[in-house]
């Protein structure tokens, strides 16, 4: 099963196996990582799965889509690597996925 | 009691061993003044969790800004703030031909809330607009030509 680290604020690792029919949001929020609120449960509506994926991921994960985008531009402390995680599905491919988790999500 | 089971902005209800969230309670509301029972999701979940502070003993007021969303094959609805006592609606977009645009609706000059049809950037400012209670300029909020970042600068 694909693993997903996700590396709060405050340094706090979290290695999460997580199925290839889920999104890193649902692998967080099941898990209790505190990090992801995700208000709106996956429906790109909310923006407070923010997520910030590793420098050495971002080209596999690939583009966001135009919503997502949008709510993106909008959101405190967005960068480069900003992705909304209910937007990133799990694939084999993504084993090992490494996302660092804003300070906040609003 | 009357529209609902009443609570504190710690979700407590006139016994403090007793809380309530969600739907059923009538709780106060800072921005809007007096009190609201809302019917919606981020209500439930938000207020959930001032109950669960409330029964180990901390204080997390309840506080979020009242919103809705629904996907609608492809219109996505973004609902920002209650538009209850409004004055004016100021409408960003095409409404008559695009399936894209904002009601904006004001009060005394500052947003109360927005309903948004396929305008998500528009929905995460008009957020910060209404909690931040920023006085807008009408013709800013119709333009769009102008950046939206530029209407939360006072």
């Amino acid at each position: 099963m694909p693993k997903i680290k996700y590396i709060e604020a405050d340094g706090r690792e979290y290695e999460i196996e997580v199925p290839a029919d889920k999104t890193v949001m649902q692998g967080a929020v099941e898990n209790m990582v505190d990090g992801i609120v995700a208000e709106c449960g996956g429906c790109c509506s909310c923006a407070t799965c923010h997520c910030y994926v590793d420098e050495t991921w971002v080209d596999k994960v690939g583009e966001a889509g135009d919503m997502e985008k949008e709510m993106l531009e909008m959101v405190e402390g967005v960068r480069d690597n900003s992705r909304l995680s209910c937007q990133l599905n799990v694939t084999e491919a993504l084993d090992g996925l490494v996302v660092h988790l804003p300070e906040s999500q609003y | 009691m009357d529209n609902g089971i009443w609570v504190d902005e710690y979700a407590r209800t006139a016994d403090p061993d007793i809380v309530a969230a969600g739907d059923c309670t009538n709780h106060p509301s800072a921005l809007y003044g007096g009190r609201l029972r809302l019917e919606s999701v981020p209500n439930a979940v938000e207020q959930a969790k001032s109950a669960a502070a409330s029964l180990c003993g901390k204080q997390k007021g309840y506080t979020a800004l009242p919103w809705f969303w629904s996907d609608q094959y492809d219109l996505k609805l973004q609902i920002a703030g209650l538009s209850q006592g409004y004055d004016q609606v100021v409408i960003r977009g095409d409404r008559g031909h695009a399936r894209s645009f904002v009601a904006f609706y004001l009060k005394e000059g500052r947003v109360i809330a927005a309903d948004c049809v396929n305008r998500p950037a528009e929905f995460m400012i008009s957020k910060r607009l209404i909690a931040g209670e920023t006085p807008v300029e009408r013709d800013r909020l119709a333009d769009e030509s102008l950046a939206l970042k530029t209407l939360l600068m006072k």
